[in-house]
């Protein structure tokens, strides 16, 4: 199973590792991608994401399609956030599960390459001097 | 006459000043003739042509993509999501 979710309030893990348990499985892999204070030697305060939405909810279905095809996973859940993000909170968790830990550790890794090619969603850094738009510059 | 609505995000949508904006042409233009047209009104967005992404309808296409009445096309830089 999968479950797919964009939010702008802080993600609630407990809430989502509960969606889909199976007593099959042998491995839950969680990744959660947090929000560090420093990027690039310089002293980020927060992060702002821009998100178009919809497209953004349909490229991580397609990922999470592909990702349950490729590997004997049991489940796919990612939740990705948008708007402020403070420093040390979580922006994205991505939990995959699987009878053995193989399996999740690959399409765990194959979930958030492709989110980062993939899915529409901008960082943009907050500074104490300014701000800057992630991903503009390569 | 062929009625478009364009997106655009992160720096586009600074460089440009909008976020959504309907346009209409008289005949088919491809995605690289609207390309065309903003940069000719917003000479940063050349500059940033070569890195550009574009999707139709929510799908990721490029810019020789001809682009149909009613279609919804959006343009924006590398993603930087995670």
């Amino acid at each position: 199973m999968k479950f797919i979710a964009t939010q702008k309030e802080p993600i609630n893990l407990d809430a989502l590792l509960a969606q889909g348990e199976s007593p099959s499985d042998g491995a839950d892999l969680v990744f959660i991608g947090k929000v560090r204070d420093h990027s690039r030697g310089k002293t980020v305060l927060y992060i702002d994401y821009e998100i178009y939405d919809t497209m953004a909810l349909k490229e991580l279905n397609k990922i999470a399609d592909e990702t349950l095809e490729k590997w004997d996973l049991t489940r796919v859940l990612i939740i990705h956030r948008y708007g402020r993000v403070n420093i040390g909170e979580p922006s994205i968790v991505i939990a995959v599960s699987s009878s053995h830990r193989d399996e999740s550790y690959q399409g765990s890794r194959y979930v958030i390459d492709e989110i980062k090619k993939r899915v529409p969603v901008w960082k943009k850094e907050f500074y104490s001097d300014g701000s800057e738009w992630i991903g503009d510059r390569n | 006459m062929i009625k478009i609505q364009l997106k655009l995000f992160a720096s586009m949508k600074d460089i440009c000043g909008f976020s959504e904006k309907d346009f209409t042409f008289e005949k088919p233009v491809t995605v690289n003739d609207l390309i065309n047209e903003l940069s000719a009104l917003y000479p940063a967005v050349a500059e940033k042509k070569s890195t550009l992404l574009i999707a139709v309808n929510e799908n990721y296409t490029n810019t020789g993509t001809v682009i149909n009445d009613g279609d919804t096309v959006a343009i924006f830089p590398p993603v930087s999501g995670g």
